[in-house]
């Protein structure tokens, strides 16, 4: 007869045995696919926290009007959001639709991570109303891979109230370089605690979006050469950036904008303004929602000025694609039809965003406040920087961008940090696209 | 060896083998990969190609890669020996067997069990100089005019990092050393004490020498874990002013979700993952030796 012990011991090795297995076998099946059961298809749609003033709305209204397709929504956090959307389309766990920051498009269009929709826009009565910023960004070998969804102009914030404090005309904002220093050192002279201007000083994304404007305005260019070779940074050979990054020296080394902002990230980036201690900020169209619930601060938009007087804007926003390899091609194309029709466009109106249908931003949106006429013509006359080296480039807190703005605007080393960056530039844009 | 042994034995092989296969599984298979995608170009969208050694003669060239390699060094030098003094101090303190000191020891360890991230978040926002705490507190002291900005410089931001770090694990450390410290037995202080030691003889000639082992292991854990920093860089400093704050992993997770280049990312994990190996390999070399009365 067997040891009673060893019977207790042969059932347990047993038990521990298949428990092994049930786990290693768990862990290798594949993890959820989503099944269509009878009822409306449901289509993963992801976009990033800077949306967030106008995308759960929006999705809210398709899926109430829409019975047979349904849309899931992903708000990602706006900085990880390229790393989560890259990661996941090339483990092919991507959604099934994305809003895009449309700086991203070059490169995701090169990796050919999304789906080529030229056939269906040109398929689209209101082609030819579509933001052309938006259609060049998504353009890559004369084939469309995505369409504008939403606008995000770079303008000047001004507080009207600190203005008329200081003596300066609320209707009069400043349109040279020259003025915008006048008025910001009337509005520091107010007291302690007022600065004529602000800006992030860690957020790359933010100063790319509000400075590069102010230097195209004077004729200045960063990159020059179009598509994704061939392109030449332009740093050291063109005046008007080092131009203008004097010009931001020159207010923080004078103390017009509050210490606060070297170590400032996007996280505060309407913080002070918020505050109404800060005469002017460069910022985008998408802040106007949030600072007109401020009930105490009185605002007004204007152009971001040339040196010389001029202006010009960053044509930014969102643009929505299909990730390749997409399982529902047929329902997001109906998703991408939604969001550039008319209905939904002039939602986006509502909610205080640009609109991407020409039409609609010149006619329908300054209709709902006399301040978006700013912003729609500031779209209209705006452009973005194409290249699909864009996140290393000028995107991170290590990029040669972040790092012109550390030497040149805090630490005053203009020439010199030109220098720098037009090398790092170089090394950067002679890498392949992937 | 007899029957009965070998049943024992494969008994035990039994039960431990699952568990091995699982940590075979998970740990060598993607060292494997690893190595393998680091000989190719390979970027995360797109199609792979080899490479040979391409990726590491690049790294070799890579000045941001040799910078942040040299400041993680210095980091963890300062938190192995921030950690050894903290929390051999700590340890030295709570050691006694003495009503209330579990509530010393538990505030101590308070700290090890919020995570790296949520420890990060909290001391950005409590050194922020527009609404934080630590600033406040200063200037209602009358230290300072004007709020410090904390991540504004290099050297500032990395005491500050190293501060926050220590405080986050010092409880660790705290209770490895404790628990070798009580494993010293009585008599030999007390005939140390007899033969006329005093507190620092006997902390010098006696204690420390017989838990080395202890402060190996602390040692181990904190070459690792500052070597291998990154939760607290990527939330509070991002790397700046510059990239002078950057650490190693910091650069390997640039490389590879940022510029999209995972095949050299891989090649800077190995080179990372070697020099930890050079390390260990030392300390416990130099932990070795038997607990010798």
């Amino acid at each position: 007869m067997a040891h009673p012990l060893r019977r207790i011991r042969v059932r347990v090795a047993a038990v521990a045995l298949a428990a092994a297995v049930a786990a290693v076998l768990a862990a290798c099946s594949s993890g959820g696919g989503s099944s269509t059961a009878s009822g409306p298809t449901t289509l993963s749609f992801w976009a990033r926290s800077d949306d967030s003033a106008f995308i759960s709305t929006m999705v809210k209204d398709f899926n109430a009007t829409h019975s047979n397709l349904k849309l899931n929504l992903t708000v990602v956090p706006t900085n990880n959001f390229v790393q989560k959307f890259t990661t996941a389309v090339a483990n092919g766990d991507g959604p099934d639709v994305a809003s895009i920051n449309l700086i991203d498009l070059p490169y995701y269009s090169a990796a050919h991570a999304l789906t080529n929709i030229t056939s269906l826009a040109h398929s689209l009565s209101y082609y030819h109303d579509l933001s052309p910023a938006h259609l060049q960004l998504a353009t890559y070998n004369g084939q469309l891979y995505a369409l504008p969804f939403s606008g995000d102009a770079s303008v000047l914030y001004y507080n009207t109230a600190l203005f008329k404090k200081a003596g300066l005309n609320p209707n009069d904002p400043p349109t040279t370089w020259a003025q915008m220093l006048a008025d910001a050192k009337k509005i520091t002279a107010l007291g302690p605690g007022y600065y004529g201007f602000y800006f992030p000083g860690l957020c790359p994304g933010c100063n790319g979006f509000t400075m590069y404007p102010q230097i195209w305005a004077s004729g200045g260019q960063i990159l020059t050469g179009s598509g994704t070779s061939q392109q030449k940074a332009t740093l050291t050979s063109s005046p008007p950036v080092a131009a203008a990054l004097s010009f931001y020296h020159t207010m923080w080394a004078d103390k017009l904008i509050p210490p606060t902002a070297k170590t400032s990230d996007v996280s505060t980036w309407l913080t002070p303004f918020e505050s109404n201690k800060v005469g002017m900020e460069a910022i985008g169209s998408f802040a106007v929602a949030t600072l007109k619930q401020q009930k105490n601060l009185q605002f007004n938009l204007a152009f971001l000025p040339g040196q010389n007087g001029g202006y010009s804007s960053y044509a930014g926003g969102d643009e929505i694609a299909i990730p390749a390899g997409s399982k529902h091609q047929a329902q997001a194309e109906e998703v991408l039809k939604w969001a550039t029709s008319t209905a939904a466009q002039q939602d986006i109106a509502k909610l205080g965003v640009v609109p991407t249908r020409v039409s609609i931003a010149e006619n329908y949106y300054p209709k709902l406040d006399p301040r978006y006429k700013v912003l729609a013509e500031a779209m209209a006359h705006g452009t973005a920087p194409y290249t699909v080296h864009f996140e290393q480039l000028m995107n991170t807190v290590s990029s040669p961008w972040q790092t012109l703005i550390n030497n040149a605007i805090f630490g005053g080393h203009v020439n010199q940090a030109l220098s720098q960056a037009q090398s790092q530039f170089e090394t950067i844009l002679s890498q392949p696209a992937s | 060896m007899s029957r009965i042994e070998r049943r024992h034995a494969l008994t035990g092989i039994g039960f431990v083998l699952p568990s091995t296969v699982v940590a075979a599984a998970l740990f060598f298979v993607p060292l494997v990969l690893m190595v393998w995608m680091s000989l190719n170009h390979w970027p995360l969208l797109g199609s792979h190609s080899f490479a040979g050694t391409a990726n590491y003669r690049a790294a070799l060239h890579d000045s941001v890669f040799g910078h942040s390699l040299l400041f993680s060094l210095e980091f963890t030098g300062l938190i192995a020996l921030g950690l050894l003094l903290i929390g051999g101090g700590l340890a030295s303190i709570v050691a006694v067997r003495r009503r209330g000191v579990g509530v010393f020891r538990t505030v101590y360890f308070l700290p090890v069990v919020i995570g790296m991230a949520s420890a990060s978040y909290l001391w950005l926002w409590m050194i922020n100089p527009s609404v934080g705490l630590l600033d406040k507190i200063l200037l209602d002291v009358h230290i300072g005019r004007t709020p410090i900005q904390w991540l504004g410089s290099t050297g500032l931001a990395l005491t500050l990092v190293t501060i926050m770090t220590l405080w986050k694990l010092a409880g660790f450390s705290m209770l490895i050393l404790m628990s070798g410290i009580q494993s010293i037995p009585r008599e030999l202080t007390e005939a140390s004490m007899v033969d006329g030691a005093g507190r620092w003889r006997q902390w010098l000639r006696i204690k420390i020498p017989l838990i080395r082992q202890h402060i190996a292991l602390v040692l181990i854990f904190s070459v690792a874990g500052g070597f291998l920093a990154f939760d607290q860089f990527y939330i509070m400093t991002h790397g700046s002013p510059g990239s002078s704050t950057l650490t190693s992993v910091f650069d390997i997770y640039n490389s590879s979700f940022v510029n999209f280049n995972l095949g050299y990312g891989a090649a800077l994990s190995v080179i990372v993952m070697m020099a930890l190996l050079l390390f260990s390999v030392v300390q416990l070399l130099i932990a070795r030796g038997s607990t010798e009365y």
